[in-house]
């Protein structure tokens, strides 16, 4: 049925002629008929012979009959429509319709419609015109390196990514100023570092690190030449890393205002606990210090924040301390 | 269907004595009655003796007792109006008060003192627990040194003048007479049979001295005769106070509610440069945080954070690390936080009993109860709030 | 002879569809059921009544545009059918098994349109959806109607009317004779109406293809009304059904959610678009549960005012079901009284699962279930408020 059909409408215009003239056929049957009848005669008495002088008709070209009903249905479609290109109608063999009007008329035709050439359309990237790309794309292609075949296992082979951009313009000269900008990223947690090397490391590099995502991020874009810019950020995260296990005279000096989290034996609580815990002790007496799990649950409830677990922990640790009695 | 039966008899009794007594009486008469009393009350009006058998059951402080430590404050104003309006004075015994009165009594007092803080939301009965405990104080021939609101001398003070001995300081002269006289009504029994002396001559002026040796009850008159030096006397009150204390010869009850209040960032006295001064600069801030400190035995302290002793902008959370601050906390640590909760449903069945009891609720439609469980929270002050009086 | 062939024909046009003043869309429902009436005319229409007549210019040029129609048509069917083949080869697939719904995933992927009414989207339709229908001809050559009410204006709608007293008649005769015979109409088959509307007016009017007055719509609902109340309305079930309407809306409006199943083997039924004057929530109901509230993470000490604690009651309450569930709510915007009013209706909306339809109903009446549309009030210039005025002074 559908080679009978295509053959009957993929020969072209002719045979739609045909099709056309046939049915004016059929519908002029009727004529003959409707002739025979007699008109009313106009009573003319003086029978003036009207001269019209025939106009010169303006020949016209004939509107050649769209491409598309030339087309075979089952033609090659990606040869009809290679590439991204706006909507045609006479090349798209489609009775779409689009637009809105009042109800009961029907939506405008393809032809002469400008919203369908408004949005994009995807006709150049038709299901086989994708698998036809990738066929031709696939000998081009190299074997996927064994033991990277997950992302955490070429996440730690590969741990820094470095980010760069190609431009393509159309303008005189072929170098986009941004081209140069290189951007090399890396999890924190993938360097090594002591207590004190990563604090520092973190004040030295600043708002280039997240938190959140535990990523730090170097941009440089100050050299004219990527190949620089590159070597540059490589340079700042060498220089940062080893900068940050450098331990300088005036960092002693750091106050606790200075200080980024809570450390009990720096701090005044430490004092009054020893003091409560010796408390009338003889003088030479060894000293009772406060245990570390009481420190530490005052560091959890100052560096955490407070919430009922923490409070609770603290309180437990206290009545341990001071030797009250539980009920 | 006994029960309820059980408990009608005994409403039916009680209104009998009333309108046979008069309504005093009747208050002094209600826990006496012994076999008859509802489950919702306990007969153990001695704060001592409380333990978990009496967890959310009232008891009733005798008239006399009330007045002696309640008299200047230590009431929410709002369940003394409930008080006078049932003619008792009722408290619930509930679990943070137990908790603190356990440490208490087990505790070793020749260890330096330990601080206990109540903190919790508002309105979740931080005050009542403190006035439970402090009943129990006044019954074991403890000293009170109670605040009852501290923040009223950084809110509302009566009079702010500058200091006489000290440069840039304030002095709150008529609070600290109010405060002394609070402090006598409190403790004069008690000061009368000590017998305690001070241990060093004090001079306020060039006549005016209280010499080394005498009482403190005269050194409490003199403060409250020269209201100038109220706020000198109370501070060589408190120290001579911490001093007797370590030596043995009394014990002491600290009780300071809003005590968040002294670590405020202002306050709203204005010095003579038109500046909010902090709550450092108040002479009697400080003889306050000095008995809170450590270095003194033989004492017990029972502080209170609150919310609404914060002004705006500082009331985000109830949590005591927070509303101390970072000073606060480090002047208090090592503290014990008591967290004050809501009503359980047992406690909060036994409050709607004695509101039932008071014939303060009258009507009763079906779930009333679980109606006010669900408006109020549970917590105390909002179900005081749903059936107050118009 | 050739009256002959003129007598066919003119059967073949009436059949056509002849164009008719009153447009009407294309919708498939009332598409056949035109078609419908159309048949019965053609049916009236017999070949042996043609006489041999003068044919009027008027008729002349009826015949002359359904033609043109006819032909036009054709050809359109014709080229969607090619254009579907067209698009299956475009897409890949196969012509034979390509259906409409195929046609607009195609169309939607070829060519996306971000315009939010669908309507006003590209599309490939088939010519019936997009042309409407017309009126078939009223009339044969010579100009005599076929239809005995054409003389009315309204024959299709006379005709029902005549139709509709016809059945309530049989249905009254009916009756009678089982009345006679002692016999009782059958409980079992008695024609369920809830759930079911009259047609409406404007779709009424698409069936009859022909525009009628309130009036006259109300003729047709009362005695619709009364052929329906007959007791032995079931026995002409097909006829009163094709001008019954399921309540659609409402229907799923009482639809009530199946609660579902979480990890602690609770039912919960969570409620979605809680909306009230500019707030948002979202509301989960579990049962069982000990009526414990968590608004954002808070409990009902989230609102301090009392009333808004009364608006989260009231749905509780009033379904006994305070104590016996517990209560998440997700609310932001607004203030606390319209968050308060989202989560009263987020609850009601819920607590329906768990209760019976008598409370449900009851939930309805005292208007738990009735979203609250109010929104604030503009000011306006030259007043102080929405309403309020400027203090007048006299100078």
């Amino acid at each position: 049925m559908a080679n009978s059909l295509t053959r009957f409408w993929g020969q072209g215009s002719l045979q739609k002629h045909v099709v056309q003239t046939g049915l004016r056929g059929f519908s002029s049957q009727q004529n003959p008929e409707v002739e025979e009848e007699e008109e009313f005669r106009v009573l003319s008495l003086r029978t003036v012979k009207q001269q019209f002088q025939k106009r010169r008709e303006v020949k016209k070209d004939p509107v050649t009959p769209p491409r598309s009903n030339r087309m075979a249905v089952d033609q090659d479609w990606t040869a009809a429509w290679p590439g991204p290109r706006s909507f045609h109608p006479a090349s798209v063999p489609l009775p779409l319709r689009q637009g809105f009007t009042e109800r009961g008329a029907a939506a405008p035709s393809k032809f002469a419609n400008a919203e369908l050439m408004k949005i994009p359309n995807f006709l150049h990237l038709t299901p086989p015109a994708i698998r036809q790309q990738c066929e031709a794309l696939k000998k081009f292609c190299t074997p996927w390196p064994k033991g990277l075949e997950t992302e955490a296992k070429w996440q730690r082979h590969f741990p820094v990514e470095v980010i760069t951009t190609d431009y393509l313009q159309a303008l005189p000269t072929i170098r986009n100023p941004e081209a140069r900008r290189v951007t090399v990223s890396l999890k924190l947690s993938d360097l090594k570092f002591d207590a004190h090397a990563r604090d520092k490391f973190l004040r030295l590099v600043g708002d280039r690190y997240d938190k959140d995502t535990d990523i730090l991020t170097f941009v440089t874009d100050r050299c004219p030449l990527r190949k620089q810019n590159y070597d540059y950020a490589l340079y700042l995260l060498t220089a940062c890393y080893h900068e940050s296990f450098v331990t300088e005279p005036w960092e002693a000096t750091k106050s606790e205002a200075d200080m980024e989290v809570y450390l009990f034996g720096r701090n005044k609580s430490k004092l009054s606990a020893e003091e409560i815990l010796n408390w009338n002790a003889a003088e030479g007496a060894p000293k009772v210090e406060p245990s570390p799990s009481y420190g530490q649950s005052v560091e959890q409830l100052i560096n955490e924040g407070e919430n009922e677990y923490n409070l609770t922990k603290y309180k437990e640790e206290v009545k341990k301390m001071l030797n009250i009695a539980s009920q | 269907m006994k029960m309820i039966r059980n408990r009608l008899a005994v409403q039916l009794q009680r209104h009998v004595l009333q309108m046979s007594m008069s309504t005093n009486a009747a208050a002094a008469a209600a826990p006496a009655e012994g076999a008859a009393i509802s489950e919702f009350r306990t007969a153990v009006t001695n704060p001592g003796e409380h333990s978990a058998l009496q967890v959310a059951k009232f008891y009733t402080i005798p008239a006399e007792q009330k007045k002696q430590i309640f008299a200047g404050g230590g009431l929410p104003k709002q369940y003394e109006q409930q008080i006078k309006t049932f003619t008792e004075a009722c408290l619930m015994v509930r679990n943070p008060a137990l908790e603190v009165l356990e440490y208490i009594k087990k505790a070793d007092l020749s260890k330096p003192v330990v601080r206990y803080l109540l903190y919790g939301e508002n309105g979740t009965g931080k005050t009542l627990t403190m006035a439970h405990v402090l009943h129990y104080g006044a019954l074991n021939d403890f000293l009170l040194v109670h605040v009852p609101w501290a923040p009223n001398w950084m809110k509302r003070p009566k009079e702010a003048s500058n200091a006489a001995g000290q440069e840039g300081m304030i002095d709150l002269p008529f609070d600290a007479a109010a405060w002394l006289v609070h402090f006598k009504g409190q403790n004069s029994k008690l000061l009368q049979r000590l017998e305690l002396k001070t241990s060093k001559e004090y001079v306020w002026s060039k006549r005016e001295s209280t010499p080394a040796g005498s009482t403190l009850l005269e050194l409490v008159e003199h403060g409250i005769a020269r209201i100038k030096y109220a706020s000198e006397t109370t501070a060589a009150l408190i120290s001579e106070l911490k001093l007797l204390s370590t030596a043995g010869k009394c014990k002491v009850m600290v009780a300071i509610d809003g005590y968040n209040a002294f670590f405020h960032p202002v306050t709203r006295i204005f010095s003579d440069n038109k500046q909010r001064v902090t709550p450092d600069k108040i002479t009697l801030t400080h003889p306050f945080l000095n008995i809170t400190r450590y270095d003194w035995t033989n004492g017990v302290c029972i502080l209170s954070v609150d919310k609404i002793a914060m002004t705006e902008g500082h009331m985000d959370s109830y949590m005591p690390r927070y509303l101390l601050g970072t000073e606060g906390f480090e002047h208090l640590d090592p503290f014990v936080p008591i967290h004050v909760e809501n009503y359980s449903d047992k406690e909060f069945h036994s409050y709607i009993s004695y509101y039932l009891d008071r014939h303060w609720i009258n009507k009763t439609p079906q779930g009333f109860e679980e109606q006010l469980k669900f408006m109020s929270n549970k917590n105390p002050y909002a179900l005081m709030q749903l059936v107050r009086a118009l | 002879m050739a009256v002959r062939v003129f007598g066919v024909n003119l059967i073949k046009t009436n059949r056509n569809l002849l164009q008719n003043a009153c447009k009407t869309p294309a919708t498939t429902f009332g598409h056949t059921a035109v078609a419908q009436l159309a048949t019965e005319v053609t049916v009236q229409a017999s070949p042996a009544a043609v006489q041999k007549q003068k044919v009027s210019k008027a008729m002349r040029a009826y015949l002359k545009r359904a033609n043109e129609h006819d032909e036009f048509m054709k050809t359109q069917h014709l080229e969607f059918q090619i254009g579907k083949r067209h698009l299956a080869n475009m897409m890949g697939a196969d012509a034979e098994t390509f259906t409409q719904e195929d046609i607009n995933e195609a169309i939607s992927y070829l060519f996306p349109s971000g315009l939010y009414d669908p309507k006003a989207r590209p599309a490939m339709k088939s010519p019936e959806e997009v042309f409407p229908a017309r009126k078939a001809a009223e009339f044969d050559e010579t100009g005599r109607p076929f239809h005995s009410m054409f003389y009315t204006g309204k024959p299709n709608f006379f005709q029902l009317l005549h139709d509709i007293v016809e059945e309530t008649r049989k249905l009254a005769d009916l009756e009678e004779r089982m009345l006679r015979r002692g016999n009782k109409p059958d409980e079992n088959q008695k024609l369920e109406m809830s759930g079911f509307q009259l047609l409406p007016k404007d779709q009424l009017e698409l069936v009859l293809v022909e525009s009628i007055a309130d009036i006259e719509y109300s003729n047709f609902t009362n005695s619709m009304d009364r052929l329906i109340a007959s007791p032995y309305a079931y026995k002409s079930k097909a006829f009163i059904e094709r001008f019954l309407k399921p309540l659609l809306d409402q229907s799923k409006q009482l639809e009530v959610p199946k609660p579902k199943i979480d990890e602690q083997g609770r039912q919960f039924i969570t409620t979605y678009e809680c909306l009230r004057k500019t707030a948002r929530a979202d509301v989960t109901i579990r049962l069982p549960g000990t009526g414990k509230i968590s608004i954002n993470g808070k409990d009902i000490s989230y609102f301090e005012d009392e009333n808004c604690r009364e608006q989260l009651l009231f749905p509780l309450q009033f379904s006994e079901m305070l104590g016996k569930v517990d209560v998440e709510a997700n609310v932001e915007g607004g203030g606390p009284s319209g968050q308060a009013g989202a989560i009263r209706w987020g609850i009601a909306m819920s607590l329906r699962s768990f209760v019976d339809q008598e409370m449900i109903e009851s939930m309805r009446l005292a208007g738990l279930l009735t979203r609250d549309y109010r929104r604030r009030e503009r000011k306006k210039f030259g007043q102080e408020g929405a309403r309020r005025k400027y203090t007048w002074k006299k100078r």
